[in-house]
């Protein structure tokens, strides 16, 4: 017997470009040069705060094209980012001469869609990463597994309307009756990065504040590897004994 | 013609009409069959393959009865004696590797039947399917005649042209060991590709050698749910089929074999009863034949698994005061492998890390 249930899902995000701390750099304009740490932009011109605490005020059209640059990348736009979840759900006969239970398979296919929420011009790649997160089904079961990871590079440009979706690998998640008891795997949440080309995550999303927060320990992690709460590798739970 | 006697003349004109009738009969004919042309058959309508009604009792999911069977006669493998020196130096510490280098299998094919790449050590799986003729199409099978036709094949040698009009998936799996704790029997036809097959009335038969790097005595423990049996040397060594139906059903082609050690079927191993198997011993570096059949027959859970004794080995012992005994290995397993087995092996039935591996080196 199959059912087919097709559920298109995006959980959508409004996230707002991060302006990092900045750090206190030399700045040069029309020849000449300054120290001072980012403040803000206001109208034509950049304010600073130099290394003796004064504020300083650059016009923006004296700055270095280096400077414009940093500055463009300091103050990317606003994007909306979403996690793509397709899912279609099957069931699996195990025969005409038994009484068990079928199993039931979960196919998913993980993404992303990011879109500019502006129509500033950015032209600078992005890097944007996305890791599928699922757990144990088992009752007792506290393990998570990395169900899928993908990236795929875009530059917002008038010409892809500043949007960009990609999907990844197929994966398909069992869960059954065994023993007695409910076994299986089954969707958790996911992590979405998104990295300019400083290296920096401008943007990031997540079903759940631990993963963002474990994130370079998931990120060590092979696709199909069992984790914990620390984020670091561990088998999975095992099943307790029912006949004995 | 002048002074020819008239019969002459006759007989002539006769013959002569004869001739020229038969002529006409041949061209008439060949210009039949130039014409005639070649028109295919129609399709035949073939009817749908009913499933027949179950003749077997169902199944159930609960605990099976313990089985009572008492063995009464002790049998040995016929093996040739060999004179063994002290069986120290394997002990039951961390299986690692001594040297050489590893292959390492893709792990993205890494299943718990076995990856989609040989590293040399391994056993390659062919997996059959009853339901299916060679050619794909749906036959008639039901637990009765699996059985039936599983003893036929064992009785033949475990020659493969025994039941060769069955589907063979073109698909090879290679596998360094068979510890598979009790999972839905879809999950078998899925690892070879075949999933539109349902789990039910099919096999996989694995083929390798069976080596160890110093002399060594040791015997298998198994259980299959429903066939697991080991052939080694040409010799029966384990019938660890599903006991009952299963088990007696294939124990004429399996040379009658039945286990001589009183701890057999007292320890469970997955979801049914170990079966100990006879000794085996092994000269170093000299490999011997192994062929593992495992397989489905009604459908539902799967279970296949097979561990090692070496003679001479305290083992732990686990809660059933069985001992923790590690599994038939040819590499070291994976972390891949470790956690497939894991997630459906419950603790202390086997050990996944432990004892020898089964190689030249």
């Amino acid at each position: 017997m199959q059912k087919k249930v097709l559920c298109l899902m995006g959980l959508l995000g409004l996230s707002m470009s991060d302006h990092a701390l900045a750090e206190s750099r030399i700045w040069n304009f029309s020849g000449k040069t300054v120290e001072g740490e980012y403040i803000n932009i206001i109208g034509d011109k950049l304010v600073l705060k130099s290394s003796k605490g004064k504020t300083v005020k650059v016009p923006l059209v004296n700055l270095s094209p280096e400077d414009r640059e940093y500055l463009t990348l300091l103050n990317a736009p606003k994007f909306v980012i979403g996690f793509l979840k397709k899912a279609n759900q099957r069931f699996v006969e195990t025969g005409p001469f038994i009484e068990n239970v079928d199993a039931s398979f979960t196919d998913y296919e993980f993404g992303v869609r990011i879109r500019q929420d502006d129509r500033g011009d950015y032209n600078y790649e992005l890097k944007v990463e996305y890791w599928a997160i699922g757990n144990e089904v088992k009752a007792y079961g506290d393990k998570y597994i990395l169900l899928d990871r993908g990236e795929s590079v875009f530059t917002p440009m008038v010409g892809n309307d500043r949007s960009h979706v990609f999907t990844g690998n197929a994966v398909e998640l069992m869960q059954h009756v065994t023993e007695g008891e409910k076994r299986g795997r089954d969707y958790y949440g996911y992590v979405i990065t998104v990295t300019d080309i400083r290296g920096e995550i401008i943007i990031h999303l997540e079903s759940n504040e631990w993963l963002w927060e474990k994130l370079e320990q998931i990120k060590e992690l092979p696709v199909g590897a069992f984790f914990d709460k620390s984020g670091l590798r561990c088998h999975p739970t095992r099943p307790k004994p029912t006949r004995y | 013609m002048k002074g020819a006697p008239s019969g002459f003349v006759i007989s002539l004109a006769v013959h002569a009409a004869a001739f020229s009738l038969a002529g006409l009969l041949v061209v008439f004919t060949v210009q039949q069959r130039e014409e005639k042309k070649f028109v295919p058959p129609k399709p035949v309508d073939r009817p749908k393959m009913k499933l027949k009604k179950p003749k077997v009792k169902v199944k159930k999911s609960a605990k099976p009865k313990a089985t009572t069977r008492i063995v009464t006669k002790v049998k040995r493998a016929s093996m040739p004696d060999i004179q063994l020196p002290e069986m120290s130096g394997i002990t039951d510490g961390i299986a690692g590797g001594v040297g050489g280098f590893e292959i390492i299998p893709d792990l993205q094919e890494v299943t718990i039947f076995g990856s989609g790449q040989s590293i040399g050590s391994d056993f390659v799986g062919t997996f059959i399917d009853f339901k299916r003729d060679r050619g794909g199409r749906p036959v008639t099978m039901d637990p009765d005649m699996i059985r039936s036709e599983l003893n036929r094949f064992f009785s033949r040698g475990w020659k493969p042209s025994s039941i060769a009009r069955f589907y063979r998936s073109p698909k090879k799996l290679y596998a360094t060991s068979f510890m598979i704790p009790p999972i839905k029997s879809a999950l078998a036809p899925s690892a070879f590709d075949e999933r539109s097959t349902i789990g039910y009335c099919w096999a996989v038969h694995y083929t390798g050698h069976l080596v160890y790097k110093d002399d060594i005595t040791f015997r298998f423990w198994g259980h299959g749910d429903d066939i697991l049996a080991v052939k080694v040397g040409g010799k029966v060594v384990l019938n660890g089929c599903w006991p009952g139906d299963t088990e007696d059903a294939v124990q004429p082609g399996l040379d009658g074999w039945s286990s001589s050690s009183a701890d057999s079927r007292k320890f469970y191993m997955g979801n049914n009863t170990a079966v100990v198997g006879d000794w085996i011993s092994l000269k170093a570096g000299e490999p011997l034949d192994m062929e593992v059949v495992i397989g489905e027959v009604p459908g539902g859970t799967f279970c296949s698994m097979l561990a090692v004794e070496v003679e001479g080995v305290e083992y732990e012992r686990n809660k059933q005061g069985g001992p923790i005994l590690p599994m038939f290995k040819t590499a070291e397993p994976s972390y891949e492998l470790i956690d497939a087995i894991y997630e459906d092996m419950v603790e202390g039935e086997a050990s996944v890390t432990n004892g020898p591996i089964f190689r030249d080196y």
